[in-house]
């Protein structure tokens, strides 16, 4: 008979889930030292009230993987390459930062900081990977920030669009009252991306009361399996459909929210025939005050009535309003030319429009506490899938510009974003911030991610280093330069060295894979010193590592940093606002090290320490947050948390009220929820900006004979097929595509066990899928093996597995599978997209820097 | 008394939480789930439809895989539990076989989560304190280690956290329910007797425990 043992310690801790970026509130059940299990926290509804996906599973079999990095190591092998043995030899801790320490300076002694990459996870570490990168190396050493998981994961067009007509990373229907949301590319609600488990119980909640979710997607799989109607479209035609779309309702039905419009964007603001805003004396766009019947700027008090259309004259001028022009535009946009494109049949096309236009009922209202609101319970919302295309920065546009036509942008039932104003915590005060007016009357954000702002967009200069920030001034500053194919000649086209990286540092990251793609990598990286810190082997990207760090887990770590999120995962609409700071449930073991810490302990050797403590309290001082420490204080990370904590919430609620609470909470008000008509700032529906970026840019890139796809700096929200629709050869008669997996968290979740088995039995996440009619056709039969292949001749071998919802000219897979390491046990699963993405410079979307995910493929099996 | 379980199929999506969480719970070994996902594609391009099916042991009242039973290992409680008591189970695996569900397992052995490279410290914990007993057949027990612990406190399965099946509390969706299949007030009643919950495969005439809200 087994006899089960008694236990002597059985704790549930409280920290936040690492399984992915979301970081829902969980407990941690700890026995006798041992972590076993993962619960959420029914307390909370950062997660989704005691609920949590699969995915935090991870946290407990990671912590415990047998092959965790226990000590620093240097490799012996001097060849770098897949598949070859680094030969691993542990080395000390001060071997280790001596040697960073000594390059570092070296870099700085030859002002040459743009040498040293740095390049930072977001998977488990969205705010923190850019304060360490950002705020850290880039703003004291000068050092780049690359983008890591910059491929099928990331979204430089959403974050751009989100940012600057909602002030948050990204946008969601305000499910506790949208009746009909229309999703383009966006699993919001059904697992992945920001607050997957929260926003699983909204839209379940949603769903089972009856609100409708149209799902545009190549896909019947997250959103599409979930939607009331999944609409297959083939990919990068989003903005087709939904210009189209914006075309019924404006000019057909003549619906749209007029006072919104004249209000809350520029639809009022007079252009001149040269697309540029009339401007007063101090360079402010003017609108026509109907009363006057002369221009004001957008700043003047005394400003009254606006028309939404019009053409008038000033001083000898001709202009018309924004709306006038948009209007004009959209004209072009018709549902025949949409469903060639696209492949959703006009009829559709019209029936969808006019539902969403009928379903804002413009002109309600709601009250909700005791204050009156608009009500639009409809929400047009895009996330990763839609703008991964190089016409990202429009498709994003033209999907959240039905949101603006109907006035459905943060307020009760419709689009809203991530929380952006917060009128401070009670108790203290603090953590106070909100949209404002920035140049030209738009929104800008005060409580951004330690990285850039959402607007305005510096004007383009002469790049001054590789990274060329100073030219994509719109995109997230992560730079994607370093892994364009033909990012020599563009170097040298700016004076660059072709080689121009010494230093890479790596963190929390399977950069070589997640990035598209490997050969260029290789190309890039594979002789520059590479510092890898992980807390588990990828065991690809520590083949390219020189030495590598044994990091900690986010078990193992206390950090203020990820509580900071509020617009990136905090608690959306109504419900309250809650701040939920990472903490450590058991030590670190053997020698491992934060990153964070490893970089405390550098900048101090640099003398730069100083100044990232005050670099990050002049961030947090963003968000109303108190001086926490004087900058010459040499706190660890726990104490910087400590600090913070402190600094918030009161001196008793640090780091041990805490562990016992795990959060704190605090009402959310109506006016902060729902805060469009309390912020007198705009959105933009005609980008004007894009008129002088594209000048100036072309300025600076046209003598140096570096080419933009400039016909997309146009102010006109407008449709340009992507890519992808470029082919010439009818022989790559297929688009490939990924899409992100409820059950991974790119490549970090692949391995490990509990998660691969339920891969193994779910028919899509290993298997790479095609329509059941498209693989017959080719002679493919259910599980065979093919070859994907792109125009350069790059190809992938995959099993096919048929299935009949998915658009017949797609094939799709889970990202972040197929390692390529012999016996790994992702090792032939699913597909490795970025073995096949096309990453010359033509191939990034020339405002926003979104790589195009989806590419077009011949499919053949062996021996074909 | 008669425990039953309510998975509302509209609302779950197949996230596989109540399938890893479960494991968590029960330190179950690879290859043995308590819980499963079922996914597939129904209807033809481009009228398709998702379906995801969540299964677990029914706990049937009509319960075949007891009346098989030749040692007396599988035993049904008071309270509808079907359980397996393992020092008496000899693996003989007819109830395996005769589950029409096919919700039950036979654990051969414990193997390494981690091929070749040991046991994890869960898993040696696991092996301590909820120890599985290898040549046995192995299934879902509605948590009843949950349920009656939290009884004993004096909470209510179904509404206390720490009462319930794990499956239930994991679930990001709130998509399942517990409770008292013969309380007509409970939860789990209202919502059968409201939204026509259904049971998988009624022509087995086994008359499950647990019940579906179609889409």
């Amino acid at each position: 008979m087994l006899v089960k043992r008694s236990v002597r310690e059985d704790k549930w801790l409280r920290t936040v889930c690492g399984g992915c970026y979301a970081h829902c509130s969980v407990r941690v059940h700890r026995i006798d030292g041992v972590v076993v299990k993962v619960e959420g926290d029914p307390e909370a509804d950062t997660g989704a009230q005691g609920g949590v996906c699969a995915k935090s599973s991870y946290m407990v079999q990671m912590l415990y993987h047998p092959k965790r990095f226990k000590y620093p190591m240097r490799r012996t092998n001097p060849q770098k390459g897949i598949g070859s043995d680094p030969g691993w030899k542990r080395i000390s801790w001060e071997e280790a930062l001596g040697e960073m320490e000594e390059r570092l300076k070296r870099l700085r002694d030859k002002k040459e900081p743009w040498r040293l990459v740095n390049i930072g996870g977001i998977g488990a570490l969205p705010l923190t990977a850019p304060l360490l990168g950002q705020t850290g190396w880039r703003r004291l050493f000068g050092s780049i920030t690359g983008g890591a998981g910059h491929t099928v994961h990331c979204g430089q067009a959403s974050h751009l669009g989100a940012g600057m007509n909602h002030c948050a990373w990204s946008m969601t229907p305000d499910f506790k009252y949208c009746n009909y949301a229309i999703y383009f590319g966006a699993n919001k609600g059904v697992g992945s991306g920001h607050s997957a488990a929260m926003l699983m119980k909204l839209a379940a909640e949603a769903r089972a009361r009856g609100m409708k979710v149209v799902a545009f997607d190549p896909m019947c799989h997250f959103a599409g399996g979930k939607a009331s109607e999944w609409v297959p479209m083939v990919p990068g035609t989003d903005g087709a459909i939904a210009l189209t779309m914006a075309n019924v309702i404006v000019n057909d039905l003549g619906i749209y929210d007029a006072e919104y419009l004249r209000r809350k964007t520029n639809a009022s603001y007079l252009v001149l025939t040269d697309g540029r805003y009339v401007r007063d004396k101090d360079g402010q766009p003017m609108l026509w005050d109907l009363s006057l019947r002369s221009p004001k700027s957008w700043k003047d008090p005394t400003l009254g009535e606006v028309p939404l259309e019009g053409e008038f004259e000033i001083n000898g001028q001709k202009c018309r309003t924004a709306f006038s022009i948009v209007k004009e535009h959209l004209k072009q946009y018709v549902p025949e030319w949409a469903e060639k494109i696209s492949s959703v049949p006009a009829k559709t096309i019209r029936r969808i429009a006019t539902e969403f236009a009928e379903n804002a009922r413009i002109g309600s209202t709601i009250e909700i506490e005791g204050i009156k609101f608009p009500f639009r319970p409809v929400a047009c919302c895009m996330f990763r899938g839609g703008q991964g295309h190089t016409n990202g920065f429009h498709n994003y546009q033209s999907v959240d510009f039905l949101n603006q036509i109907v006035g459905a942008a943060d307020v009760p039932g419709g689009a809203i974003g991530w929380p952006a104003r917060s009128l401070g915590y009670p108790e203290t005060g603090t953590t106070k911030f909100e949209p404002m007016a920035s140049k030209d009357g738009f929104l800008a954000s005060t409580a951004w991610m330690p990285m850039h702002g959402t607007w305005p967009h510096p004007a383009p200069e002469v790049p001054r280093d590789p990274s060329l920030y100073d030219l994509f001034t719109a995109a997230p500053p992560m730079s994607t330069v370093p892994l364009k194919s033909d990012a020599k000649e563009i170097w040298k086209k700016f004076g660059f060295p072709e080689e121009p990286f010494e230093l890479l540092f790596l963190f929390w990251s399977n950069a070589s894979m997640t990035a598209a793609n490997l050969k260029v990598w290789e190309e890039r990286f594979k002789n520059v010193f590479t510092v890898v810190s992980n807390a588990v082997p990828t065991e690809t990207t520590e083949w390219f590592g020189d030495i590598v760090l044994p990091d900690v887990t986010t078990l193992e770590l206390d950090n203020f940093v990820e509580g900071e999120a509020y617009v990136f995962s905090y608690p959306t609409g109504m419900l309250d606002w809650e701040y939920h700071p990472m903490l450590k449930v058991v030590d670190p073991q053997y020698e491992r090290r934060f990153i964070g810490e490893t970089y405390l302990e550098l900048w101090d050797r640099l003398g730069l320490r100083k100044g990232f403590m005050q670099n990050t309290a002049n961030w947090l001082k963003t968000t109303a947050c108190p001086q926490p420490w004087s900058p010459d204080e040499k706190l660890n990370w726990s104490e910087m948390t400590d600090r913070v904590l402190q600094a918030r919430f009161g001196k008793d609620h640090g780091l041990e009220w805490f562990r016992e609470h795990g959060f704190v909470r605090w009402k959310k008000k109506p006016e902060e929820a729902y805060w469009r008509w309390s912020v007198n700032a705009r959105a933009s529906i005609y980008h004007e900006w894009l008129v002088d970026q594209g000048e100036k840019a072309q300025a600076i890139c046209k003598p140096r004979g570096y080419e933009l796809d400039w016909k997309q700096y146009v102010p006109n929200i407008s449709y340009f097929p992507a890519a992808s629709h470029q082919t010439k050869s009818p022989e790559y008669d297929l688009f490939a595509f990924g899409y992100r997996d409820i059950l991974h968290n790119s490549s970090a979740t692949q391995e490990i066990p509990w998660l691969f088995e339920v891969s193994e039995m779910n028919p899509f996440t290993f298997n790479v899928v095609m329509n059941t009619q498209t693989a017959k056709s080719k002679g493919i039969n259910d599980l065979d093996t093919v070859w994907l292949e792109n125009e350069r001749g790059d190809r992938i071998q995959v099993k096919i597995h048929m299935v009949e919802g998915i658009h017949p000219k797609c094939v799709a897979m889970a990202h972040g599978s197929s390692h390529w390491l012999k016996g790994h046990p992702a090792e032939g699963k699913s597909g490795l997209l970025n073995g096949i993405l096309m990453v010359e410079n033509k191939y990034f979307c020339p405002i926003s820097q979104s790589i195009e995910t989806s590419v077009r493929v011949k499919v053949y099996k062996e021996g074909a | 008394m008669r425990w039953g379980m309510v998975i509302d199929l509209k609302k779950c999506v197949g996230c596989y939480s109540c399938v890893v969480s479960c494991k968590e719970e029960h330190f179950l070994p690879p290859g043995i789930f308590f819980n499963k996902v079922l996914i597939t594609h129904v209807g033809k391009y481009p009228a398709v439809i998702k379906e995801i099916l969540p299964i677990l042991c029914n706990h049937c009242k009509e319960v075949p895989c007891v009346k098989v039973c030749p040692t007396g290992a599988s035993t049904q409680r008071e309270d509808g539990i079907v359980q397996i008591d393992f020092d008496k189970c000899m693996g003989c695996r007819y109830c395996v076989v005769v589950c029409p569900y096919q919700h039950r397992s036979y654990f051969k052995e414990y193997k390494e989560y981690f091929a070749g490279q040991g046991y994890t410290p869960p898993e040696e914990l696991g092996r301590k304190i909820k120890p599985l007993q290898e040549g046995t057949a192995v299934k879902c027990t509605f948590c009843a280690d949950r349920i009656d612990e939290g009884l004993k406190k004096g909470l209510k399965p179904g509404e206390d956290f720490e009462a319930t099946p794990a499956c239930v509390i994991a679930c990001p969706a709130k998509a399942r329910y517990f409770g008292d299949l013969e309380d007509p007030e409970s939860e789990v009643s209202r919502l059968i007797r409201e939204k026509k919950g259904m049971q998988l495969c009624p022509e087995y005439d086994t008359d499950p425990s647990v019940y579906y809200l179609r889409y």
